[in-house]
């Protein structure tokens, strides 16, 4: 039967998850595995994904038409989806990104007083 | 935009669910891979690698499943999920689903199909008529004629206004746009224009149109019915203009055709023709045309009832009678069929009866669910303990009551496509006729609507529990009893509300089957069997003529005619004896006096049935000659004038002597069968509407008899000897004379002499024949208890399915006390209780039960069976023996129910009841 994960966790990692895969694909064609370890790479490995929920977000990438997946092979010659950014994903990247901006800068903002 | 992509996106996915699948595994698997293989690389150990890999990548099947709900459309998934599980879960218990689906299918089958039969009768206004409600029908209603007056109780209370009543209307009302009458196939001319409906081809008739009764006319018109243009015509159009002839040779000139749904039941069968009739003087009006009229706009129904009273008044009172309080009627065209038909009494009785049948089907699946959910408490419990969540639970359980409910409504469709079947073939000359009977979506709507609620309320009651139930406590301690669900009060009270209805309609059955028992049996004071009966009407100018208005003289022919028919079939092989009469059991219709008594006025005379009769009747029909003697050959016009008397008018009027010898004497009045007792006030026109029959010498007493139509009433009747009939009668009473039914009584089976019949009547007068019905007695009194038979077998039908379900519902509820006691009996039979007594407990639980919902039947039934009185004969409807010989019948029945599951009870293995503790 279909039970989610508690959804206050969820919620927050479905949209920062969604974006992170969106920003990671604008380097261009990747595969799941490629995604996870660039995520993983870049944030100097802060942000903790397990790894699974990411082929989830994937689907529902490729639902919302943000991606587009096809197979090829990775460089030790394996079978591997590769997926790209379409045009409504970079901007729905765009969308997401402001909106996280002005979330954080909101965040941002509350907390100065306190540090300063 | 988006959006649409996004759900053709969907549906592709849809499609290649298993592709899918496969295409996320494998890709799965290639991140897990490569993730050992880096870990590997990074200087971990392969099974370090392997743990490392699959620590990270988390939930897999998890992912999977949010996966897979990206693919379709989540709850449509899940729906799926729940309507496979439910059909799982019925398929289990096929007993529980057949039972609750077929409740509810019948339910919903029998309610709607009843409703389908009547509702044209009792909710559709004629529907070719323009403002129906302007539409009205007239009549004059008076209380029943005073006991007094010989008979009466029986007489209709209503008849038509008079002639000249009528034309007195049309002149001087202020109420109606117009009036116009109709009966059959005539009618004046301007109905069709009352009604406000066209022809669909030609026109409709116009007052300068020469009528069928025009004096010497040999041409009429007629407007035809759709059915007969498509019969006769093969829906010509060119039909306008075309001829037919009807039997008196006059040409009938097709002028129009109706539209295909016109319609003037149930005061008709369907005709195949209209023509208009003289309606401009009261000579040629017959009184049984109905009258009608249109209301002008505005007008009450009481406003024209008073118009029409203050102008009838003068006009129609009584001449033979005292006044004793007659009024004008004025009903809307749609009311009167109600009330005329008197159609809608006993089909509300019908809805009544299989609305019991609906709620019993309901109060069914309702405590079968009730009883189930127990079964299922466990499994509950555990799917909840597992982290379903309540909502989850309620759509699960929702999803499976709902199924059941449309198994049970789809089935229940079904059955009232049949069910309108099976009501035309028991009830075959029903009002409307079969091909204006269509299945009513309303109350199909309505009879599934109740059964999904009653389905879904109760298919809940688990969930709820389950939501209130403390997980711990009932996982824990799961098995035993204590955690058991509640005792169900409520089904208890279900099962036995259901006992209770079945007892009414059971009783209602009773009491039908009863009356129909007794109506066969009943003694008519003749012997109806081995006759065969030739109706026989003898038309023409060689039998009879019209005198002036009101008279008609008969001639000699027809005694004639019948002596030489009596000759021929008395000379035919198998024939016992043949006789003649008017009808077997005469209405009190005449006046009479007897002479040398003091004489009273016209109007308080006692009315006498009057039959005229030849050939050996009384012994042909076995009719027991009291005193005297029968009619002989020497009985003639130009001998004494005698009578035979029925036991009855001897008793009442000759209480104290010898009525041999008496003389009386009879008055026939013009205006009809003594139904109106209203003629103008010109005493002069009185004189000559009645005709005084000679005096008559009694010379004989026979038994009286009687049939169905009397309502089994011995009615005072004078028998003449057809040879010595008067030979001018008032217009009504030459009926008596030229119409005569001869009975043929026979050794053998009278059916097979009908052709040696029909032979000698065309032997003597080949014009008779077209007007000659044969049959055997037998068959004709047989379709006088149509109307019965209908109720037994509908009745029947009804109780039958009211006790079978009824039944179930006890089973189902007993069942479930046995599941729930399981652990007691095991206990009782490890302390050793003996096994045989195990079931007494549960037996006594029946017993109960069904006691309690026959007293509460009987107490409904006391109130509910008044209104089956009509349709009952000989039997009050409280018939103690009836209520109490039906009570005993589904006391049995009900215990029967119980026992099954009762006998369980002895089955109980003391080990496996006491091991969950």
């Amino acid at each position: 039967m279909g039970t989610k994960a508690p959804p206050t966790r969820t919620e927050f990692l479905r949209g920062t998850l969604d974006m992170l895969i969106l920003q990671t694909l604008t380097l261009g064609t990747l595969h799941g595995y490629g995604i996870a370890r660039h995520i993983q790479h870049v944030s100097s490995e802060v942000l903790q994904v397990e790894e699974g929920s990411l082929y989830p977000a994937l689907q529902r990438l490729l639902v919302k038409g943000w991606v587009v997946a096809e197979w090829g092979h990775s460089a030790n010659n394996r079978r591997a989806r590769y997926y790209r950014l379409t045009p409504a994903g970079r901007k729905q990247l765009a969308l997401e990104v402001s909106n996280f901006e002005r979330v954080v800068e909101a965040i941002g903002q509350v907390l100065q007083p306190a540090e300063g | 935009m988006n959006k649409i992509g996004e759900i053709w996106r969907r549906l592709v996915l849809l499609t290649r669910r298993e592709q899918l699948e496969e295409e996320l595994g494998e890709e799965m698997r290639f991140h897990l891979e490569m993730k050992i293989q880096d870990n590997i690389e990074a200087g971990m150990s392969p099974s370090q690698a392997r743990r490392a890999a699959y620590l990270q990548f988390g939930n897999r099947t998890l992912a999977r499943e949010d996966s897979r709900e990206l693919w379709g459309f989540g709850w449509l998934d899940r729906l799926g999920q729940d309507l496979r599980f439910g059909f799982r879960m019925l398929a289990k218990s096929p007993g529980f689903t057949a039972v609750a689906v077929l409740s509810l299918a019948l339910g919903i089958g029998g309610t709607s199909t009843i409703f389908s039969v009547i509702s044209p009768i009792l909710l559709r206004k004629p529907p070719f008529v323009k403002d129906p409600d302007r539409v009205v029908l007239i009549s004059i209603r008076e209380p029943k004629l005073e006991s007094g007056r010989d008979d009466a109780s029986s007489w209709d209370s209503f008849y038509w206004p008079k002639a000249s009543t009528f034309l007195a209307w049309r002149e001087h009302n202020r109420v109606f746009e117009q009036m116009a009458r109709w009966s059959g196939t005539s009618m004046t001319p301007n109905f069709f224009r009352l009604l406000g409906v066209e022809p669909i081809l030609g026109r409709g008739f116009r007052p300068e149109d020469p009528t069928v009764d025009t004096a010497g006319n040999v041409r009429f018109p007629i407007v035809i019915s759709h059915r007969f243009w498509q019969r006769r015509f093969s829906g010509d159009p060119n039909v306008v203009g075309q001829t037919l002839r009807d039997d008196k040779q006059r040409v009938m000139e097709v002028i129009g055709v109706m539209p295909p749904d016109f319609w003037i039941k149930p005061y008709s069968y369907e005709r195949d023709y209209w023509f208009p009739r003289d309606f401009s003087s009261a000579a040629t009006i017959p009184n049984w045309q109905l009258p009608f009229a249109r209301l002008k706009p505005g007008v009450s129904i009481e406003q024209a009832r008073a118009d029409l009273e203050a102008i009838a008044r003068p006009l129609e009172h009584p001449e033979t009678a005292p006044d004793t309080g007659w009024m004008v009627e004025v009903q809307t065209l749609h009311e009167s069929i109600n009330t005329m038909g008197n159609y809608a009494r006993p089909l509300y009785l019908l809805l009544g009866a299989v609305g019991f049948i609906l709620l019993i089907g309901c109060g069914n699946v309702a405590s079968l669910l009730l009883s189930r959910s127990a079964a299922r408490y466990k499994e509950i419990a555990t799917r909840a303990a597992l982290g379903a969540g309540r909502r989850r639970l309620i759509r699960q359980l929702l999803t499976e009551s709902m199924l059941l409910a449309v198994l049970g409504g789809l089935l229940g469709v079904l059955l009232t496509f049949v069910g309108i079947k099976l009501f035309i073939f028991l009830a075959p000359n029903f009002y409307p006729p079969s091909h204006e009977i269509r299945i009513d979506p309303t109350v199909l709507g309505f009879a599934l609507g109740i059964s999904m609620l009653t389905a879904i309320l109760f298919g809940l009651m688990p969930a709820l529990w389950a939501s209130r139930l403390d997980l711990n406590a009932s996982l824990k301690e799961g098995a035993r009893r204590s955690a058991a669900p509640p005792r169900h009060r409520a089904s208890s009270v279900l099962v036995v509300s259901e006992v209770a209805l079945a007892l009414v309609l059971l009783i209602g059955a009773g009491l039908m089957i009863n009356t129909f028992v007794r109506l066969q049996t009943e003694d008519l004071g003749y012997k109806p069997e081995g006759l065969l009966e030739a109706w026989i009407q003898l038309e023409g100018p060689k039998y009879s003529k019209r005198t002036d208005g009101d008279t008609t003289t008969v001639s000699p022919e027809g005694s004639i005619f019948w002596q030489q028919l009596l000759k021929r079939i008395e000379a035919l092989p198998g024939v016992t004896s043949a006789g003649t009469s008017r009808i077997v059991a005469p209405r009190p219709s005449v006046p009479f006096r007897i002479i040398g008594r003091s004489d009273v006025t016209m109007g308080e005379r006692p009315l006498v049935g009057y039959n005229e009769i030849g050939g050996d009747y009384f012994k042909t029909m076995e009719i027991p000659l009291l005193k005297g003697r029968v009619f002989n050959e020497r009985d003639t016009q130009g001998s004494l004038a005698v009578a035979i008397i029925s036991e009855t008018l001897a008793r009442k009027h000759f209480p104290d002597e010898d009525p041999l010898g008496k003389v009386l004497q009879v008055d026939f009045q013009a205006q009809g069968s003594g139904r109106s007792r209203l003629t103008p006030q010109d005493p002069a026109a009185n004189d000559r509407r009645i005709i005084q029959d000679k005096p008559r010498e009694i010379v004989g007493v026979v038994g009286s008899t009687t049939d169905k139509h009397r309502n089994f009433d011995r009615f005072s009747v004078i028998n003449v000897p057809y040879s010595q009939h008067p030979r001018v009668y008032p217009n009504p009473h030459a009926h008596t004379h030229r119409n005569q039914s001869l009975f043929v009584r026979t050794a053998s089976d009278p059916a097979g002499l009908a052709t040696a019949v029909r032979e000698a009547v065309a032997d003597l007068d080949k014009n008779l024949l077209s007007s000659t019905e044969i049959e055997t007695h037998q068959a004709e009194r047989s379709s006088q208890f149509d109307t019965e038979r209908f109720w037994v077998r509908l009745l029947g039908l009804f109780a039958g399915l009211a006790v079978f379900l009824a039944a179930v519902g006890l089973y189902g509820v007993i069942s479930y006390s046995v599941t729930r006691r399981t652990h007691e009996f095991g206990l009782r039979i490890a302390l050793g209780a003996h096994r045989t007594s195990l079931p007494m407990l549960v037996l006594r639980q029946g017993f109960f039960l069904s006691l309690i919902g026959v007293a509460i039947g009987i107490a409904a039934a006391l109130g509910l069976t008044r209104l089956l009185a009509a349709q009952l004969h000989g039997i009050t409807p409280t018939d103690p023996a009836t209520f109490t010989a039906v009570s005993l019948v589904l006391i049995a029945v009900t215990m029967l129910a119980s026992y099954i599951p009762a006998r369980r009870a002895t089955k109980v293995d003391p080990m496996v009841a006491l091991r969950h503790e």
